[in-house]
């Protein structure tokens, strides 16, 4: 798959109301992690714990959600882009834009904008529609979000409730 | 009786505190950084020969001071006295040629110092950087703020250390690292959620790294890996080019290098773990042997516990942490791996470091005492404090002392091991390492008695801990311990540097052995002089040059003074002692030691006039039996004065082994030590004063004399060293039979007893 670069504000957009949903215990840290994830988003792949000198040893639990909600919001959204665009013959080269906007205006909140990245503002005019996502298209990004976070070891119902939250955004959106 | 009484039979017994005693980690890293820097030594004296050295001005000066060397050997013929002086200006001559050297050696050491000491500094922001941590701010988590600094007072550190965080680490743990004056503690983003989740796992967590800081773990683990790599800098990398075109002896001192690599690292990792369990330890005091900290070192992943793995991973198991938080006696043990790990480590660059001594001093028995101060007290340092620490384990959780005799030869085998492994071993030369004799079949006698002087000395520490834990009972027995330590060190530097020189002088040993031989059937002729080997251990000049060293008898007397010291402690302090549990409740109420010191005083005395006695009736019995002309004779005055220190030595077993029959505590040897040097000195006593006593009365008189004390003090010296030193090994000698034969006894009495009244029989 392609990597289009998706806006980091987009990115937190998405994942937001998936962690107060998942993981509401983490919502005062959202914005230092997702400044630190936007920093470099490749570092999360590299950060499990390790048998450090001085540490306290190797912890199996996965206690934290708010990186890898971070992370599956970022590769759902580029697997959405994927499928916008290939409607976009049908509703504009706008459409992936409209998509993004209505994202934004959806959970545009102070806490979800990382600091130094501006939210996109908006649009006080009413615009043509963005093309909804299909039942199928929906279950299809349910199944993936799934795939990513499992990939995470994230807890089965952990990885199933976020799965289902950045769903839930993407259609109400 | 001991810990807590009265207490119900469900409730947890105090946990003994492993904090009341110093660490023989510590001395495990230090001695780690001596092996380094000895193995630094080697490195620059080679890049001296191979860089520094100008070598035809080198080779003319060496060949001078052999050719001198040579001249001299003519004229001084076969006198011992003249060939030791030619021997000493040799040295000497060779040392002004090899000086430059030592300026190398030493600027070797300063320069891995000073970059170790730059990478202390460094890596702490290496790896701050490496690992994404970033300041934890107030923004971020206020509360886990607040909670940090509460729990930063709550372990007592004088300053709060840096916070930093790495939001994007899942897994809940932390990690304590810098230097002293700039500690950090790094959390992971899953931690400190865990603060508003689980505060309970969060503090736990927290106070682990900061035991760490508390503990001195964090300063002393970065400075012994940063000194590892600056050897590897400042030492392997140069040393590596000047090796390029060596052929065989590069690989020689590649694996010599890849061991020493080896042994640092499996040290070091096995001292971390241990140090892991000492944090979880510290970290429980607040919240007890089963509070959040069991819970969440339980949940942690588990590793193999199986070897190799063991040796590498740097966090023991979840499960032994767990138990350890439950019963911390195993962590005032000591381990054969660990004794052995230390024994190698003091002797694989001991060569370098005697090599670099030789420069400075003449005296080879001096350059091998100075050499082994470092060593041995480090060793002392391992192996001493574990045992002090053993001892009031056992005290403090009412447990049986572990056994010395597996502890003794795990470290005499390191000691065997480390010369193999050592840097200079690479150049090949003459001297057999004493493995490669005991493999050979030929050392072992060195080896029996370096067992042997090893067992009795960690014997006699331990048998120091017993007796004055129990006398301090309640107290802390710094001062005790202290002392008891230093003497041991004392003892085994002596130990170690007379081993060492007798070992290397072997040739020039036997080489004076046969002058004695010769002596003893010269002497034979004029008088009975009894058996060669008796006259060898006697007289041998070789043997008297070592046990006639000043420190001897002082080493002696101090370590049987140690044990006995015991009595002045009047006022003995039993009950609660809070410092010597982590818990609440815990008491120290031991028996006091049954320690006598008038006794093998009185039992010395007894010896020491039934020594005198026996000079009376010696002396009268020549003066009776020999004619004038003989009793004139230099081999007949000869025979005398050996008659009467072998009068003595059997004097001071006899006085030793009954010092041993009566002893009733751990610290028999003690008394058997103390009344032979009690009955060794009135021997000595007795011995310069004959001549005197002869002039006096005529009937005991071996040459017509005046009636005048005119004995030297040097002689009345050298003979007091000498009784004393050899009264010792045969009052220990004796006594080992005494103390073996009364436990013997002991155990057949009990059984029976036991066959005779079998346990439970006549029990309702």
């Amino acid at each position: 798959m392609s990597a289009p670069t998706i806006d980091d504000a987009l990115v937190a957009a998405l994942a937001r109301p998936a962690v107060a949903e998942t993981a509401p215990e983490e919502l005062p840290l959202f914005r230092a992690t997702s400044e630190a994830y936007f920093h470099d988003p490749g570092s999360l792949k590299k950060k499990g714990s390790r048998d450090e000198m001085l540490g306290f040893g190797v912890d199996a639990a996965m206690v934290l959600v708010t990186p890898i909600a971070l992370s599956v919001a970022r590769d759902v959204l580029n697997f959405v882009v994927e499928q916008v665009r290939a409607q976009s013959r049908e509703h504009g080269k706008d459409a992936i834009d409209r998509l993004a906007d209505r994202l934004l205006r959806r959970s545009s909140k102070p806490a979800a904008q990382p600091e130094g990245q501006a939210a996109t503002p908006a649009a006080p005019a009413p615009e043509p529609e963005a093309p909804d996502l299909t039942k199928e298209q929906l279950e299809e990004v349910r199944e993936f979000a799934l795939e990513k976070a499992t990939q995470f070891e994230l807890p089965p119902e952990k990885a199933e409730l976020l799965a289902e939250s950045l769903v839930g955004s993407l259609a109400t959106a | 009786m001991t810990a807590e009484q009265g207490a119900p039979p469900d409730t947890p017994r105090p946990r003994p505190n492993p904090f009341a005693f110093p660490s023989d980690t510590t001395f495990r890293f230090a001695l780690l950084v001596a092996a380094v820097l000895g193995a630094t030594l080697y490195v620059w004296n080679w890049m001296w020969t191979a860089l520094g050295a100008d070598t035809e001005k080198v080779n003319a000066a060496a060949l001078a001071c052999l050719a001198e060397a040579q001249s001299g050997s003519f004229v001084d013929g076969v006198d011992a006295l003249a060939i030791a002086r030619s021997s000493d200006r040799f040295s000497a001559c060779v040392q002004q040629t090899y000086r430059d050297a030592t300026w190398w050696m030493l600027g070797g050491v300063a320069l891995v110092l000073a970059v170790a000491s730059a990478l202390t500094v460094i890596w702490p922001r290496l790896k701050e950087r490496r690992a994404g941590f970033r300041p934890l701010a107030a923004e971020d988590a206020p509360e886990a703020l607040e909670a940090l600094a509460e729990l930063s007072r709550e372990a007592g550190l004088r300053r709060e250390p840096r916070w930093v965080w790495q939001p994007l680490q899942t897994a809940a743990t932390g990690l304590a690292f810098g230097h002293p004056g700039r500690y950090a503690v790094g959390l992971t983003g899953g931690l400190v959620v865990r603060q508003a989740t689980d505060p309970d796992a969060f503090r736990a967590i927290v106070r682990h790294e900061l035991a760490h800081i508390r503990n001195r773990d964090v300063g002393l683990t970065y400075a012994t890996l940063s000194l590892w790599y600056a050897f590897l800098l400042v030492g392997v990398v140069p040393f590596a080019f000047t090796l390029l075109d060596e052929g065989t002896f590069a690989l020689s001192v590649t694996w010599r290098l890849a061991a020493l690599a080896a042994l640092v690292y499996l040290t070091r990792n096995a001292v971390l773990r241990s140090r892991e369990i000492y944090a979880d330890v510290r970290a429980s005091a607040a919240d007890g042997p089963r509070g959040a900290l069991a819970r969440v070192v339980g949940s942690l992943k588990g590793r193999s516990d199986r070897l190799p793995r063991r040796l590498l991973a740097l966090h023991p198991s979840p499960e032994r942490r767990v138990a350890a938080l439950r019963d911390t006696r195993p962590l005032f043990t000591i381990t054969a791996l660990e004794a052995f790990a230390a024994g190698l480590a003091a002797t694989i660059n001991f060569d370098s470091v005697n090599s670099l001594v030789g420069w400075y001093l003449d005296d080879p028995l001096d350059v091998a005492t100075v050499a082994a101060i470092v060593f041995a007290s480090l060793l002392v340092g391992v192996v001493g404090v574990a045992l002090w620490r053993d001892g009031f384990g056992a005290l403090a959780s009412r447990t049986p002392a572990q056994a010395v005799w597996p502890i003794g030869l795990a470290l005499v085998a390191g000691l065997l091991v480390g010369p193999e492994l050592s840097l200079a071993g690479a150049v090949p030369g003459d001297d057999a390492t004493l493995l490669r004799d005991l493999l050979d079949g030929n050392g072992l006698l060195w080896v029996g008695a370096l067992v042997a002087l090893v067992l009795l000395l960690l014997d006699w520490i331990a048998a120091g801990a017993s007796v004055w834990l129990r006398a301090e009972a309640a107290r802390r027995a710094r001062g005790a311990w202290t002392a008891g330590l230093l003497v041991a060190a004392g003892a085994l530097t002596i130990i170690l540097g007379a081993f060492y020189t007798l070992r290397e002088f072997s040739e020039a040993i036997a080489f004076s052995k046969t002058l004695t031989a010769q002596q003893h059937q010269q002497v034979s002729e004029v008088a009975a002089a009894g058996p060669e080997w008796l006259w060898q251990f006697v007289m041998d000049p070789a043997t008297l040059l070592v046990i006639r060293r000043p420190l001897i008898p002082l080493a002696i007397v101090l370590l049987w003074a140690f044990p006995l010291a015991v009595v002045l402690v009047r006022r003995r302090q039993t009950g609660d002692a809070p410092w010597a549990f982590l818990d609440q409740g815990g008491r120290l109420d031991p028996d006091r030691p049954h320690v006598r010191v008038l006794r093998p005083i009185a039992i010395g005395l007894a010896g020491g006039v039934a020594c005198l006695l026996a000079y009376v009736v010696y002396r009268g019995s020549i003066h009776a039996f020999v004619d004038t002309g003989t009793r004139a004779r230099d081999e007949f005055i000869l025979t005398f004065v050996f008659w009467q220190i072998v009068i003595a030595l059997v004097a001071q077993g006899v006085a030793g082994g009954a010092a041993g029959v009566f002893a009733r505590d751990r610290a028999r040897l003690a008394e058997v030590l103390c009344a032979a040097t009690v009955t060794g000195s009135i021997a000595t006593l007795g011995l310069v004063a004959g001549p005197f006593a002869g002039g006096c009365v005529d009937r005991v008189s071996i040459r017509p004399g005046p009636c005048t004390w005119d004995v030297s003090a040097d002689f009345t010296w050298d003979i007091w060293r000498q009784v004393i030193a050899q009264g010792a090994v045969v009052a220990l000698l004796v006594g080992l039979v005494v103390v073996g034969a009364r436990a013997a006894i002991g155990m057949r009495t009990r059984e029976r007893a036991e066959e005779l009244h079998p346990a439970g029989a006549g029990l309702p």
